[in-house]
């Protein structure tokens, strides 16, 4: 029997360890439950500290995953059940019916153009909007078409106008059941529910966002085209305020743990918007800036220095909504020992990063130690990978919150340690 | 010249079809000279489209093949295979991107854009009449790696590997493995002391010595770098003072007559070091007399002191460069060098190591101290020097001050931005304020001052969260400095061509995809070689790039660049310029035959050139070309631009 390895999540943990598997000779399923792999990252801008652009970046690599003659990539699909052991993993996955045949769709894109259904778009955070037939973004890989049946009113335009004759509404999920010497588990994260915050305001006024919904806003792919608005009035803004630690380092209503990335993600967004924006007032509230990675002090220093964001070191007590959706928040600046109230057009809140819902179904499934925030206990720390179930590894944040480099390192080591059970499994 | 051309314009559904008239656009190739057929379809790159390539190779015997569509990034590998599968060498295909370059940009001038896009298409077409066909090269990959560097970094990456079944020479400068992790006390998140973590790994060595799988050179010192991707040979030399047979009964400790002072005690200059390996003396050369009476006491007679440096010539396919940091050594900073109650982080380490000194005291008493302050960023985001942030120091203070926080009654540390970003660090932070250890924060406008005052140390600092200028007695002060690059660096960067990037650490290939790859082919780096980073992060990057540097050698064998330059000898006149332009080594001045005259020009090692063309474009003689870039394709090209 030939020795497989199952990737669970397709983000790019799960894509570089199942790269690296297959350039190995190992034979890979590449499991995702959307209709695209790709992750965050693919939602992403540009990315710090390089400023290199999120996609132009990862899609060459997605593109190497959909062409390697190793990886089988299921997309839609979900892991219903998993038994056995190291070195024989019975593994149920239920393959979801996309109701497009994957043999016959060419990805042209007709259908969606026909569709008179319109939905909002999840990739874009539901900023945007997609048809119910649809991919969730133009580099989607595999690129084949699904359909949201929750939305579709069956209209079957679709299957009028398609010349390759793929929409099938007869199909049919499937279950299928394999075995595999090795699984990781490369789930990534969920974000925070900042609700749990109400006097941050996100949720009940229309300017307050997430730092994800931002980088779809910044996103030339995104919902404005790569044109900052406010999607309140489609108004240029002109304060900014990003606000970090919503939910991490709080032991209180959040989390108590540091997320790893949000201050250098609101650098870059920051320093972005001051790139498109040349008189745009910037201001970060932080407690500790953590620019601990290669590269990131200089990058906090230039975009302080250069292009003159403004940091302040302080807490928001409140954000409060004026006329014209215009945000007013309530800071204290420990460093001038002030307490402030100052206006801003948008307010960006960074959330803690979770664990997906995902991950801790399967966690559950599989009985998985986790520690008490939900992420995978590990063995130790030179054995970063491996969970406490032999045979069984994590990759990316679904270990604990990391940043891209980090999430790369750490998914080529899990693949090394599943390429290691299938050496050891053989003798 | 190509003259029987297969020229495709895609639709691309509505990306190109809709923008573009692209059956305009193939009706006017298909008058073009040399073209033999031309052709538009919805979609190219799926089987049909294909398929309709395939067949008009077979069929019309084409010598050149064009697909106008979109970025040659996405499909030019499909159209290559769908070439190569049907006869044609996969140099014979050309791509012009109507998607990205012409449609998508210029959705709202349809017509124009169409006119664009015959343009692209009739220079692209040029450009493969002019296209010659270009054998690939294949070359064998040795299936043994080098390690460089014995830290947890070097001995994962070769553990890994060894485990692969892979054969594995690891190099280390000093005579002992385990890197600066053999010298720490506890380190976070575990509290776990260096040496015990070294254990696991380090106990699994003998069995791979033993098959012969795993060579380890100790005391080793590169002497010189030759070969290449597949094909490395790196000269080492070494030197074995101390044989095999030594089994540390001591009895040469007890006769060295040379005291050395080393991390606040004395050793002598024939030396152990607890949970070493190999479990053996150690002789420190810098210190030694070679007065020879260790030599004369030692049952096993393991002791050479005249030993000669043997010379060993070591293969290797792939190279992981693992030589981690070394510790900054502070300039009278923070009263450092001053007063003797002034420690770096990793004295203090060896204070509550219990492989170490196992006592913490206070070095000009030798009392317990009352107060331990930390300072953090010693050397690290400075405004001239390292403006790079170490990353590791915040939270190993978090886990000194938490265990000395048992010992002393007051713990202070000075820090500038709290940045314990490692897993369980936060919590280990808040631990910390929880048991009264008391922060403080300050910043480089106003540093702290570190003097003494009536035997005790004396700290004013402003602390910036109060605003009050503050005056502190303590005891010991520990100063938590960078990690900066090993001193040969420069060395291994140049004998490999792998470069640094301006923190000094070597450079990856791409800082946010690509760390564990430099731009070199077949080198490798991992752990804080790289940059800093922790325990957890180092053996984390160190098995992933374990992986990087086996998936070669489990193909044995690699297609390297075709595209690379190639010299015109007769013109050349070896001036050398392009030799040290090149950026890859490939390059060298040799003597060679031209027809039946002998003379020195320029050479290309296409095993080791990646076709960038450097060198073309420095070459005052234009003697130098670049396979599938020729002037004459090029310029084909723009005259069909132009005219």
């Amino acid at each position: 029997v030939e020795k497989k390895v199952l990737v669970i999540g397709a983000g790019i943990a799960g894509i570089q360890s199942a790269l690296d598997l297959a350039d190995m000779g190992i034979k890979v399923t590449l499991i995702e439950n959307t209709p695209t792999i790709g992750g965050h990252m693919a939602k992403l801008d540009k990315t710090f500290p390089t400023m290199d652009c999120s996609a132009c970046i990862l899609t060459p690599r997605m593109v190497d995953v959909g062409r390697h003659e190793n990886i089988q990539i299921l997309v839609n699909s979900e892991v219903v059940n998993i038994c056995g052991k190291k070195g024989d993993f019975k593994v149920k996955i239920k393959v979801n019916a996309r109701y497009v045949d994957e043999k016959k769709c060419t990805g042209c894109g007709t259908c969606a153009q026909k569709c008179p259904i319109e939905v909002p778009n999840e990739f874009d955070k539901d900023l945007g909007i997609r048809r119910a037939i649809y991919i969730p973004c133009p580099q989607t890989v595999p690129l084949i078409y699904t359909i949201d049946r929750d939305h579709c009113v069956e209209c079957k335009l679709c299957e009028r106008v398609c010349d390759a004759e793929a929409i099938n509404f007869d199909q049919n999920s499937v279950e299928i059941e394999e075995t595999f010497s090795s699984i990781i588990i490369a789930t990534g994260f969920g974000e925070f529910d900042i609700r749990k915050y109400p006097r941050l305001g996100y949720g009940r006024f229309k300017n307050v966002y997430t730092a994800l919904e931002l980088e779809r806003i910044l996103n030339a792919s995104g919902p404005t085209g790569g044109h900052i608005l406010r999607l309140s009035d489609g108004k240029i803004p002109k304060r900014v305020a990003f606000i970090q630690c919503v939910g991490s380092r709080d032991h209180r209503i959040g989390k108590p743990y540091c997320s790893r990335v949000c201050c250098m993600y609101a650098i870059k967004n920051a320093t972005l918007l001051k790139e498109h924006l040349s008189d745009i007032e910037v201001s970060v509230f932080y407690m500790d800036i953590r620019a601990f990675g290669k590269g990131f002090e200089e990058f906090y220093n230039s975009s302080a220095k250069r292009f003159k964001v403004k940091y302040i070191k302080g807490r928001v007590s409140e954000v409060r909504e004026v006329e014209n959706n215009d945000l007013i928040v309530r800071f204290e600046n420990i460093l001038e020992e002030k307490c402030i109230e100052e206006k801003f057009d948008m307010v960006i809140l960074c959330p803690a990063l979770v664990p997906s819902k995902q991950f801790l179904k399967i966690a559950e499934m599989i009985k998985l130690p986790l520690d008490e925030h939900g992420f995978v206990k590990i063995r130790g720390q030179a054995e970063q990978c491996s969970t406490l179930i032999d045979g069984i590894f994590v990759a990316g944040v679904a270990e604990s919150p990391k940043d891209i480099p980090d999430t790369v390192a750490q998914a080529s080591s899990a693949a090394m340690n599943a390429y290691l059970v299938l050496k050891e499994v053989e003798t | 010249m190509n003259s029987k051309l297969g020229v495709y314009i895609c639709h691309c559904g509505a990306n190109i079809g809709s923008v573009v008239d692209s059956k305009a656009v193939a009706e006017y190739i298909s008058k073009l000279r040399g073209v033999k057929i031309s052709r538009d379809f919805m979609y190219m790159c799926s089987d049909r489209g294909q398929n309709l390539i395939r067949d008009d190779i077979k069929n019309l015997k084409l010598d050149g093949v064009v697909v106008a569509s979109c970025s040659p990034r996405m499909h030019e590998p499909t159209f290559r295979r769908v070439c190569t599968e049907s006869g044609l060498n996969k140099y014979l295909f050309e791509m012009a991107n109507l998607r990205e370059h012409c449609s998508w940009v210029h959705s709202h001038e349809k017509a124009s854009a169409t006119e664009k896009a015959k343009l692209l298409v009739k220079m692209a077409v040029e450009r493969a009449k002019r296209l010659d066909s270009i054998p690939s090269t294949i070359i064998p990959i040795k299936k043994e790696a080098l390690v460089i560097g014995g830290g947890i970094s070097g001995l994962t990456s070769a553990t890994n590997l060894v485990k692969a079944g892979f054969k594995v020479r690891l190099i280390e400068k000093k005579p002992y493995l385990g890197g600066n992790v053999l010298k720490l006390g506890k380190t976070f998140p575990f509290g776990i002391e260096g040496p015990e973590i070294l254990e696991p790994i380090q106990a699994i060595l003998p069995k791979y010595i033993k098959n012969g799988l795993l060579e380890i050179y100790l005391g080793a010192e590169i002497e010189s770098v030759s070969g290449y991707f597949g094909n490395y040979q790196i000269k080492i030399s070494t030197a074995k003072y101390i044989k095999e047979e030594c089994d540390l009964c001591g009895k040469c400790i007890e006769v060295c007559p040379v005291k050395v002072q080393d991390e606040l005690s004395y050793r002598k200059a024939i030396y152990s070091i607890p949970k070493s390996f190999p479990k053996k003396m150690f002789i420190d050369k810098k210190n030694c007399n070679l007065c020879g009476k260790c030599e004369s006491i030692c049952p096993k007679n393991a002791i050479d002191l005249s030993a000669k440096k043997t010379i060993n010539t070591l293969d290797a396919g792939t190279i992981i460069i693992a030589t981690g940091f070394e510790d900054y050594i502070p300039k009278n900073e923070y009263g450092y060098g001053q007063s003797k109650d002034v420690i770096t982080l990793r004295l203090f380490h060896r204070m509550i190591s219990k492989y170490g000194l196992n006592k913490i005291f206070v070095p000009s008493t030798g009392k317990k101290p009352k107060t331990v302050i930390f300072i953090s960023c010693v050397g690290s985001r400075q405004e001239t020097g390292h403006e790079y942030c170490s990353r590791v120091c915040c939270s190993a203070i978090m886990e000194c001050a938490k265990y000395v926080k048992k010992y002393v009654e007051n713990v202070i540390i000075l820090y500038r931005d709290l940045r314990t970003v490692a897993r369980y660090q936060e919590e280990s932070y808040r631990t910390c304020r929880d048991i009264g250890i008391t922060f403080i924060k300050y910043s480089l406008d106003a540093p702290p001052k570190v003097s003494t005052k009536e035997g005790r140390l004396k700290i004013d600092v402003l602390d910036k969260l109060s605003g009050l200028q503050l005056e502190i007695n303590g005891d010991l002060v520990v100063l938590a400095t960078a990690m900066v690059a090993p001193k040969d660096t420069e060395k291994i960067s140049s004998l490999f061509h792998v470069s640094r990037s301006s923190d000094n650490f070597f450079l990856e290939l791409h800082p946010k995809l690509n760390p564990l790859l430099t731009p070199t082919e077949g080198i490798f780096i991992a752990g804080v070689a790289q940059s800093p980073k922790d325990i957890t992060d180092s053996v984390a990057q160190a098995s992933g790039a374990a992986i990087k540097a086996a998936i070669p050698m489990a193909k044995g064998e690699v297609e390297i660049e075709s595209i690379t330059g190639e010299v015109n000898a007769l013109n050349c006149s070896a001036c050398g310029i392009c030799k040290e332009i090149c950026p890859y080594g490939a390059i060298e001045l040799k003597e060679t035959m031209v027809g039946r005259m002998k003379k020195i020009s320029a050479q290309i090692v296409t095993a080791m050139c990646k076709g960038c063309g450097a060198c073309s474009a420095a070459c005052f003689s234009g003697c130098i070309s670049m396979k599938h870039f020729k002037d004459d394709q090029l310029l084909g090209m723009i005259n069909a631009c132009l005219r």
